[in-house]
């Protein structure tokens, strides 16, 4: 026979065990809109039988319920859609950054604004094709010579913000580094942790929504992947190298790379180089080690050419009598940083009858080395003599703006798929405030009646104690 | 499929900023009045617009050109008109001295009338145009013509350079008359008429009557070549014209939006954001927890 206070117990367990399940809705509604947090339930099961001896048998008439317990508290997750997850947010983070670096290319370039730079290479032109007609005019030479000048500034400004966007990414890419040590030595930190907590039965779930936030962050910078061990430590690695194993981290690395101009070479504390598969790392990478040397080379090379091309017909030229200026450039430097008009054509005094127009000595009417100069304007001198410097210069920036609308695309297309894979993971884990509501609505009932329960336990002990025996009093 | 609270929130949050962009992408069209604000939006269209501006800009260029240009042969034109109204003056003139009937004074007189001509073609011959001789070949500065009472002396021992210009890519004109080829016959033929003349040497004015009319015919054909150079240009000129109309309708309809759609389209757009306003406010839904009690 159990005892006379075994109903006392068993609805104190149910008092106990629907407290608990209420504290796990308050915890759940009050994380309603934290990011990350998975919802968690409390798994109620029935408690141990219990089997009272009896004469009979040694145990007892059939088996006693054991009332009502918490036997651990259920996270709502779904694991294997946290990996795919992961790889299309990385991809869509990739095209994002590289999307964002050559918005700022394009802004810089400005080709579709008046201020372009082919507005200029075209006034240029157009000055030589003016001085040809007129070339003793010192009207034109002096408005030829200030369109060459802001020629060359236009391709002096375009060369330099390059330069400056290229060492913009590579701050941007030290700062993600940062980042991924960071979150490397948060995840082993919590490793340690969830094992500990899982070593003695119970469940992180907390811990656990951490980690997994930590987790996409990670995938977001470089495409981490993530595989869970038994003892609820997670391996972290990146493009086949591990980042985390357990307690320990292995650290990336940066250091200045000279035969990248000293920009930061990435490489883990082994000395291999990383070789992230997504993330913001590579859109950033491909920015800095593609996109801006790209337009870098094409517009060193637009320079080169057009230093060249110039002052060979140039320094075939004669300027006005009686200097007869010959032999002179027209423009000096090598590239698009260094472009710049000749000392000899800039001089205060004598420049501008420097710039040479004609084809012999003493021809103040002879425009010939202008038209050639501006005839210049549709020779093939670009790309092995496929291309006009205009046309050279046109689909380079039609090269970037594909560019642009490929990674914009990109960007847009995965951040759509792994949006909807969130929605099936937030469909799974996310918090309904209904459903809460009816699930307290029943923890609260069934405390109520648990705690009617102990009422009636206690009345009836109440009625044995003290109203037992007292026959006729 | 299950739909939580925080889901509703974080959809309606997209909604709008989705929507949000759209106007605002909207907005700049109709502001700035361009379909395209940077090649990534439309590369085909931005490349195509590119190449249409820069063949537009040249285009100009090759127009300015071609007032330049216009105006020199007008210039040259009006020299040579003269040049050849001169000429034939003098070949009516000096003619009437052949007769018999003249006398000696008669004739020297005439020879007074010729060698005023002869003064007054050496200005013709040494025209200037923005201040560049118009007969000197390459030396624009350099006065070509002297007149030194016996003749005139050539300063230029060439004139034959060639101005070329482009007036049309592909196409140069040359805009110069050689100077030189054209006046120094005038010039000698008037010489010999006026010397015929003050000699009273009827056998010698003959000849040079005759040679005066070649050196005539030498100007009118000059004439006649600049007058053909001056259509050249007038037609391709006129081509240029069009062809920057059709540039423009061209990168117009490549670049421009158009405004009728774009204001009518951003009006709806606005309707749209509206109404995910108005959705979004009832995202945030009462929940059960204000119905049980």
């Amino acid at each position: 026979m159990p005892s006379s206070f075994y109903g006392i117990n068993l609805a104190l367990r149910a008092v106990l065990s629907h407290q608990q399940a209420i504290q796990v809705i308050e915890h759940n509604v009050a994380n309603a809109n934290t990011p990350g947090y998975r919802r968690q339930k409390a798994a109620l099961v029935a408690g141990l039988p219990f089997a009272p001896p009896s004469l009979n048998r040694n145990a007892g008439t059939g088996q006693m319920g054991g009332g009502v317990m918490v036997d651990r508290i259920d996270r709502f997750n779904l694991e294997f859609f946290d990996g795919r997850l992961r790889r299309e947010i990385g991809e869509a983070k990739r095209w994002e950054a590289e999307q964002g670096a050559l918005q700022q290319v394009e802004a810089t370039m400005a080709e579709t604004t008046s201020d372009g730079l082919l507005p200029k290479l075209d006034a240029f032109w157009s000055g030589w094709q003016a001085l040809s007609a007129d070339p003793a005019s010192m009207a034109l030479r002096s408005d030829l010579r200030e369109r060459s000048a802001a020629l060359a500034q236009a391709v002096n400004r375009r060369a330099n913000a390059l330069g400056a966007l290229r060492v913009d990414q590579d701050l941007a890419i030290r700062q993600r580094v940062a980042d991924i040590n960071a979150a490397a030595a948060e995840i082993a930190e919590l490793n340690v942790e969830i094992a500990h907590v899982q070593g003695v039965g119970d469940q992180p779930n907390d811990l656990l929504d951490e980690r997994d936030r930590v987790l996409d962050r990670l995938a977001e910078l470089a495409g981490a992947e993530s595989h869970t061990e038994a003892n609820g430590e997670v391996i972290v690695s990146i493009g086949g190298h591990a980042l985390v194993i357990g307690r320990s981290t292995f650290q990336l690395n940066v250091t200045a790379n000279p035969a990248n101009a000293n920009l930061a070479q990435i490489n883990w504390a082994d000395g291999q180089a990383l070789n992230a598969p997504r993330g913001e790392l590579v859109g950033l990478l491909d920015a800095r080690d593609r996109v801006i040397p790209n337009q870098q080379a094409g517009l060193d090379s637009l320079a080169a050419t057009l230093i060249n091309q110039v002052n060979t017909l140039h320094r075939a030229g004669f300027g006005l009598p009686p200097a007869n200026a010959t032999n002179q450039d027209f423009f000096a430097g090598t590239d698009a940083t260094s472009l710049r008009l000749s000392a000899a054509v800039t001089d205060p005094v004598t420049g501008l009858a420097t710039i040479a127009t004609a084809s012999a000595a003493n021809s103040p009417g002879d425009g010939t080395v202008a038209r050639q100069i501006f005839d210049l304007q549709e020779a093939l001198v670009m790309g092995g003599g496929t291309a006009s410097l205009n046309q050279y210069y046109t689909a380079q920036v039609g090269m970037l703006g594909l560019e642009g609308r490929t990674a914009k695309a990109a960007a847009e297309d995965r951040a759509l798929v792994a949006e909807s894979l969130d929605r099936q993971r937030e469909a799974i884990g996310g918090v309904n405030l209904d459903e809460e509501a009816a699930n307290l609505a029943q923890s609260q009932r069934a405390y109520e009646a648990a705690a009617r329960v102990l009422t009636a336990v206690d009345e009836m002990i109440d009625r044995l104690i003290n109203a037992t025996g007292r026959v006729g009093l | 499929m299950r739909v939580t609270s925080r889901m509703m929130v974080e959809d309606s949050i997209q909604y709008m900023n989705d929507s949000l962009e759209r106007l605002s992408q909207l907005q700049t069209r109709v502001a700035s009045g361009k379909m395209i604000q940077t090649p990534a939006d439309d590369p085909t269209v931005a490349v195509a617009g590119l190449s249409l501006r820069s063949t537009l800009q040249s285009n100009q260029a090759y127009i300015d050109t071609g007032y330049v240009v216009r105006d020199w042969l007008t210039a040259t034109e009006l020299a040579l008109k003269e040049a050849v109204d001169l000429g034939r003056n003098a070949q009516t003139l000096a003619s009437a001295g052949v007769s018999d009937t003249f006398s000696a004074d008669e004739r020297l007189a005439l020879a007074d009338d010729i060698d005023a001509m002869l003064q007054h073609l050496t200005g013709v011959g040494n025209s200037v145009h923005k201040g560049k001789y118009l007969f000197a070949g390459f030396k624009v500065t350099t006065e070509p013509f002297t007149y030194t009472g016996a003749g005139v002396t050539n300063n230029l021992a060439s004139t034959a350079d060639q101005m070329q210009l482009s007036i049309a890519p592909g196409q140069t004109l040359t805009i110069n008359t050689d100077g030189n080829a054209v006046f120094t016959p005038l010039f000698g033929a008037l010489t010999n008429v006026r010397d015929a003349l003050r000699a009273n040497d009827r056998t010698a004015l003959e000849p040079a009557l005759s040679t005066l009319a070649t050196a005539v015919e030498g100007a009118i054909a000059a004439r006649t070549t600049n007058g053909a150079r001056q259509r050249q240009l007038d037609t391709e000129m006129d081509r240029l014209d069009q062809l920057k109309t059709a540039l423009k309708s061209l990168l117009s309809n490549k670049e421009d939006a158009n405004l009728a759609e774009s204001i009518s389209m951003l009006k709806q757009q606005e309707t749209v954001y509206q109404a995910v306003l108005q959705a979004g406010a009832r995202a945030v839904t009462p929940t059960l927890f204000d119905f049980l009690r």
